[in-house]
């Protein structure tokens, strides 16, 4: 599946449930306060959905930002 | 009561916490859910002085994964003197427990889950059984979720690897949707009343146009939908729920297929009101809720048409209407996602309330001229579209002179040759007819066979509706629309024939009160195109007649 930038942009704001201009590239686990331990799951379950890939239990615990995570998006896409 | 919900899990649920937060808000239930932490559920018991119990007037939710079957301590052990402690704290708050079910992973596949099963098996008796005895605690259904929806579905190993959440995000949206029902199921009450249609609906096929040949419910591929349908209709009324019918039809034959039908599982005595007319259908509801005294929150509507359902939710925005599947087999999933029905507990009375009604049919039931109908019925924009048959119509009109009954002023059934004959005919119109309204179009639904055109007299040999159309006015449109033509032509008279036949009362009943006059010596119905003929039109419907204007 093609990345998709804007889509990747959505679920994050969506699923970690922060205002649209706390957004930003290259955030990282605990930049926010709603990105708690909850939300990190969340966000993990979104994102496999909607890309189509599957994350495993040691990438989970050693995701800290979303550079990182969209960096595995690619690499699968 | 508290609207405030404290979890208690053997596990991480602040997943099904959030996932529950969020329906509740979604469906404007004022209740908040808080997660007591991991492992907590068994602190309820070991002390006394938790914070949990210390807020008495919060409910309890007791929500636990399969896991706890298999610790040492296992829960069998332990249920007895948590149920024991919850009876004897006062005051009594509202508890919600889930039930048990085993987690099939792991190894042995063919021989591990018989004495997890029976841990199960035996834990959820104790639960039930608790719960008839003591109206303040409830039984959350895992199990049964379980069964529907897989373990496959509810938990994934590496959520409870990084975060001991048994549920994963997806099972535990799943999860969140069961608990706000029970949590939605404490404070409203089931619906009472369900009321569906028939045609399309209860069984495959029209019964006026089909016959009772030809319309199905068997277990067959073409009537399994239906039948699966009436079967979990009666399961509802064992359950208390009681069934009613609402159906555009002929009284007559309905009676006979519901109380003669081979394949019908519902008789007419598993309903407490059959109302079978060609009134709307809301009025009809509002009737049943008069006789029944029960309010109009209390009743639920099915029906295959969304004509209907936008009528009977316009009217009556109490009534909860049902979406009706776009494939019939899902009709029981569409039955069993609905909240309306959903109750904690039935009681005897529930039971027998379903007995206790006789039904009674009624029949011609008038479309009362209400407000809210006459509303109803602009907001829909009917049209009525002329057009003159050609060949290309032939077979669909052709096969409306052999099916249609109720609206069919002569029932006077042409064979295929002699209907071609009166296309070829010089002063003959053969008018064919579309409704079309803001739902879309009805495709061809009526005709018209007008003789004399072009002399003083103009004569309708016949004008048929299919019963999907009857009783929007559109019939009145028509004949306002032919009088005034005629009068465009310089005729003087438009006269309908008129032959009475064991099943069109319908057309009867309309001719009787669509303002012409019956003319005994002619037989004929008849206007002449003189005096205005206001109380004849539609006000509700437009003519288009581009294809049929000279």
């Amino acid at each position: 599946m093609e990345y998709d930038e804007e889509k990747f942009r959505r679920i994050v704001i969506e699923t970690l449930r922060i205002p649209e201009a706390h957004y930003k590239p290259d955030l990282k686990l605990g930049d926010v306060q709603e990105w708690d331990s909850i939300a990190h799951l969340d966000l993990v379950y979104a994102i496999e959905q909607e890309f189509s890939l599957r994350l495993s239990t040691d990438e989970i615990v050693a995701l800290t930002g979303l550079a990182e995570l969209r960096a595995r998006v690619k690499q699968t896409a | 009561m508290a609207r405030r919900l404290i979890l208690l899990g053997d596990k991480t649920l602040s997943g099904i916490e959030r996932a529950l937060n969020d329906l509740l808000s979604r469906h404007r239930m004022p209740w908040t859910v808080s997660d007591a932490g991991f492992d907590s559920w068994l602190r309820e018991i070991l002390e006394p002085r938790s914070l949990t119990n210390q807020e008495t007037d919060s409910a309890l939710g007791f929500l636990l994964s399969p896991r706890v079957l298999e610790s040492p301590a296992s829960i069998a052990s332990q249920i007895d003197s948590l149920l024991d402690t919850l009876k004897h704290r006062t005051p009594s708050r509202t508890v919600l427990f889930s039930n048990m079910f085993p987690d099939p992973a792991g190894v042995l596949p063919l021989t591990r889950h018989e004495p997890l099963l029976s841990i199960a098996a035996e834990i959820n008796a104790k639960l039930y059984a608790f719960s008839r005895a003591h109206a303040w605690f409830h039984v959350v259904d895992h199990a049964g979720l379980a069964l529907r929806e897989g373990t496959r579905h509810l938990s994934d190993a590496r959520y409870e690897a990084t975060a001991q959440m048994y549920f994963s995000p997806a099972g535990g949206r799943t999860v969140a949707n069961l608990w706000m029902r029970v949590i939605r199921a404490l404070e409203t009450p089931a619906a009472k009343v369900l009321v569906v249609d028939l045609d399309n609906t209860l069984w495959r096929g029209i019964l006026g146009e089909d016959g009772p040949e030809g319309i199905e419910m068997s277990a067959g591929p073409k009537g399994w939908a239906y039948r699966n349908l009436q079967q979990a209709l009666l399961q509802l009324k064992a359950n208390g729920l009681l069934l009613a019918v609402s159906s555009k039809n002929n009284a007559e034959e309905v009676r006979s297929v519901l109380a003669e039908h081979p394949d019908c599982l519902l008789r007419p005595e598993a309903f407490c009101a059959i109302e079978v007319g060609w009134g709307a259908k809301s009025a009809s509801i509002r009737r049943m809720s008069e006789q029944l005294r029960l309010g109009l929150d209390a009743f639920v509507f099915l029906d295959d048409s969304p004509f209907e359902r936008e009528e009977v939710a316009t009217a009556l925005p109490q009534v909860t209407v049902l979406d009706f599947p776009e494939d019939p087999l899902n009709l029981v999933v569409t039955l069993a996602t609905t909240f309306a029905f959903d109750a904690l507990r039935i009681t005897e009375e529930d039971r027998d309330r379903a007995n206790s009604y006789v039904a009674e049919t009624q029949r011609d039931a008038l479309r009362e001229k209400t407000p809210s109908a006459e509303d109803f019925y602009r907001s829909l924009s009917l049209q009525l579209k002329l057009f003159l048959a050609r060949p290309a119509h032939t077979e669909r009109l052709h096969q409306l002179i052999l099916k249609t009954n109720q609206f069919n002023l002569t029932t006077q059934r042409l064979s295929a040759d002699e209907y071609h004959e009166l296309l070829e005919q010089q002063d003959t119109l053969v008018i064919g007819m579309r409704v079309a309204d803001t739902f879309g179009d009805s495709g061809i639904t009526g005709l018209a066979i007008v003789t004399g055109v072009g002399t003083d007299t103009w004569t309708v040999d016949n004008f048929l509706l299919s019963c999907r159309v009857i009783g929007r006015t559109v019939e009145n449109a028509f004949v306002a629309w032919l009088v005034e033509r005629a009068k465009a032509a310089a005729a003087d008279l438009v006269r309908f024939r008129f032959k009475s036949s064991t099943r069109n009362q319908v057309a009867r009943e309309f001719l009787e009160r669509s303002g012409l006059t019956w003319n005994a010596a002619e037989q004929v119905w008849q206007s002449s195109t003189e005096p205005a003929l206001g109380s004849l039109a539609s006000h509700f419907v437009t003519i288009e007649d581009r294809d049929v204007a000279r």
